[in-house]
């Protein structure tokens, strides 16, 4: 065997022309396979962290309270007895956050946007949003020629501690034009259908996040708890984070055991976000309470075609470049059978068996493979790194949304490197069964014979 | 009988509505007046209009919607098909029993509206199409008297009574002392803030054969909204009808047949 790995070896390395150019090809198409894939992984990174800061736990608690058929509002009553439950029987979660729901009229001097609202408490999320990023004014002032000395970012999460404050995302400060400070109106009606308004002043305004943040604004819970008319032991939702997400399916399961057991009436499972449910619940005939779980992958479910898209585009380019390469190994070998097809009745002469042709040709193909594929998967993380570590801005709001990030984030996953290096060799390796079967099918004395 | 009102302009109501010092009307005649407006408005049959809503929003071109308003008061029945502009056409809402649905045709889908669904996208609301029913949603109170333009009139302020589904829990109406017509209407969000302003500056009246006796109806509403200053809707209600409708045709089917 090691006779024929030499003879493999020896054969690449004097045909290096063929060799480099079929090799670099392949390590060319392998880079590009761990770039997208780390770019989708990256995309996905990112989704998980901004839906789990702006709209989800890993696992949620909310529900609907239909006080009319025709009614559906994000309530969850009987709030202190859910969270208690909660506590007992999630004692592995970090923390467990409850938020209040709603979609309102945010309304400036100028402009007026409708947007959903979420209540929080900022005291018990430090945590959690404590880590966005303020906006830069130039980012939704237009022409801002700041003083020297001025801050680059206005105002501050943490004032959301008190009331009267609001957190928007620079996308709704510019259609708004309104700047940290400006007082805006929140209207919305109550979750009795009557109109309510609250004057709040705007307290911070964040970097956008993508699609997501769009669809974001946060007020302290007792303010958006005012204007909804809500009771006192009610709320929308409990997120809970766990500290895998690994967790997920065991914690949702034991709570829908837990919460039945506690005669908690629940929804069926609906694998979509609370805000896609509205219609068909107020088609439900049922009044009254009902629980929903739901975890973060399906409140997130909306974007899961942009993950979608990508991983196609990964999946088709690469699909497409990998034909054409095992079609030039297949040539390359066809070239390399014909070259040496003395060679080949010489050795079969001399004792060689057929299954030995077979191997050896095979290997010849097995190391260009997996050195050409580890070289590209070496490239691509590389070159995927280098690109995160730059933290390249994203100035285009499409591709911000596209992307939910402002920067290009891409993250090098070590099974998506594994899952490329057996893929692309196993697939050059069935590209180069049939010409190594039919090499190794060559009659000793008609190969012998054979003329250049 | 028309009799329109000659009102010169909305800016000059609103700058001579000052109050005027003096209350004549007790409790107790709010209440009847109030009465009064809702019975002079009540139909009791079926209504059919032609509406003309013109919105107009800042920074932006005016819109100009077509369509007819189709009432059973008795069976609280309600029906919008939109006919102008073209884009719009066949578009509809359809109050059954307390659910508002509405079609859209370029999609052939129904969808179901909060009762607050501001009608086509303008700041009009189904409630404004509806019949008054004040008393039965309201406590009244007074408020003064003045005047607006140049006409005199009582001044009330409303009330939502307890558990009573309405838009608006505060109205401010102003009623003519004359002829016992709203003139002017401020409606209140919960918090106290005024939203909405709307004046009656004409008015018509057409005799039901339902109800044996004139109904009055407003020709024009003026809708402003006053969280988003320089936004408004003008309702213009044309053609009105008070005759017996078609058994059938406050169902789906027959909005989507128009629709075709």
């Amino acid at each position: 065997m090691s006779q024929l790995f030499t003879i493999a070896r020896r054969n690449l390395i004097s045909h290096r022309g063929r060799t480099l150019i079929l090799g670099g090809a392949i390590a060319l198409v392998t880079c590009l396979m761990v770039f997208m894939m780390a770019l989708t992984r990256g995309i996905k990174a990112r989704m998980i962290e901004n839906a789990t800061a702006l709209s989800t736990g890993h696992v949620n608690v909310g529900g609907f309270l239909k006080i009319s058929q025709s009614s559906a509002a994000p309530i969850v009553t009987q709030a202190a007895r859910v969270r208690e439950l909660l506590a007992r029987e999630v004692p592995e979660a970090t923390l467990i956050v409850d938020r209040v729901r709603a979609y309102g009229k945010i309304i400036s001097d100028t402009n007026s946007i409708m947007v959903p609202i979420t209540g929080i408490n900022m005291a018990t999320e430090k945590r959690i949003l404590g880590g966005l990023n303020l906006a830069r004014v130039r980012d939704y002032v237009e022409a801002y020629a700041p003083a020297p000395g001025a801050p680059e970012a206005e105002g501050s999460m943490a004032d959301l501690e008190q009331r009267g404050g609001l957190a928007i995302f620079a996308s709704h400060a510019r259609k708004l034009k309104a700047r940290v400070g400006d007082v805006v109106t929140v209207s919305m009606p109550t979750y009795r259908n009557v109109y309510n308004t609250k004057d709040v002043r705007i307290a911070a305004i964040l970097q956008d996040l993508g699609m997501i943040s769009s669809f974001t604004m946060f007020m302290h819970h007792e303010d958006v708890r005012e204007i909804y008319d809500m009771a006192a032991d009610t709320t929308s939702v409990f997120q809970i984070y766990l500290p895998s997400l690994d967790a997920v399916p065991a914690v949702e399961d034991r709570l829908r055991k837990a919460l039945s057991a506690a005669s908690f009436t629940l929804m069926d499972k609906d694998a979509n976000p609370y805000w896609m449910k509205f219609e068909r619940v107020a088609g439900e005939s049922w009044t009254g309470q009902r629980l929903d779980l739901t975890n973060w992958e399906d409140e997130t479910s909306f974007l899961k075609w942009v993950l979608d898209i990508f991983n196609a585009l990964t999946f088709a380019l690469t699909f497409v470049l990998m034909v054409i390469i095992v079609i030039g190994l297949m040539n390359n070998m066809w070239m390399a059978i014909r070259e040496r097809t003395s060679e080949i009745g010489t050795m079969r002469a001399v004792g060689l068996q057929r299954r030995g042709v077979l191997v050896m040709f095979l290997l010849e193909s097995l190391l260009l493979a997996t050195a050409s594929v580890g070289i590209g998967i070496v490239a691509g993380s590389l070159l995927a790194t280098g690109v995160a570590a730059l933290e390249i801005p994203i100035r285009s709001d499409a591709f911000v949304m596209f992307f939910m990030s402002n920067s290009l984030w891409l993250q090098v996953g070590a099974g998506d490197l594994a899952f490329t290096f057996v893929l692309l060799s196993t697939l050059l390796m069935v590209g180069a069964l049939l010409p190594a079967y039919r090499a190794s099918k060559l009659e000793p004395i008609t190969a012998i014979n054979h003329v250049n | 009988m028309k009799r329109p009102l000659k009102i010169l302009g909305l800016a000059a109501l609103a700058a001579f509505s000052a109050p005027v010092a003096r209350a004549a009307l007790s409790e107790k005649d709010a209440l009847e007046l109030v009465k009064l407006v809702d019975e002079k408005q009540r139909n009791s049959g079926d209504y059919a209009s032609l509406c003309f809503v013109k919105e107009t929003e800042r920074k932006k071109e005016p819109k100009v919607f077509q369509a007819m308003v189709y009432r059973r008061d008795a069976d609280d029945k309600f029906m919008i098909l939109f006919t102008k502009p073209k884009e719009e056409a066949g578009k509809g809402y359809l109050k059954i029993d307390k659910n508002l649905w509405m079609y859209d045709p370029s999609t052939g889908k129904w969808e179901r509206k909060t009762e607050r669904e501001r009608i086509g996208g303008t700041n009009s609301r189904r409630s404004d199409f509806d019949e008054s029913r004040l008393v039965e949603e309201y406590d009244i109170k007074v408020d003064g008297e003045g005047t607006l333009g140049n006409f005199k009139v009582h001044k009330l302020k409303l009330t939502a009574k307890k558990g009573k589904d309405v838009a608006y829990p505060v109205l401010g109406l102003w009623i003519d002392q004359a002829d016992k017509n709203v003139l002017k209407r401020e409606e209140f969000s919960l918090s106290g803030k005024l939203m909405r302003t709307t004046f009656y500056p004409k008015w018509t009246k057409k005799f039901s054969e339902s109800k044996k006796a004139d109904v009055w109806i407003p020709e024009e509403m003026r809708i402003f909204d006053e969280l988003e200053k320089g936004n408004s809707t003008v309702v213009t209600i044309k053609e009105t009808d008070l005759k017996p409708l078609d058994a059938n045709i406050f169902t789906k089917a027959w909005i989507e047949s128009k629709s075709k």
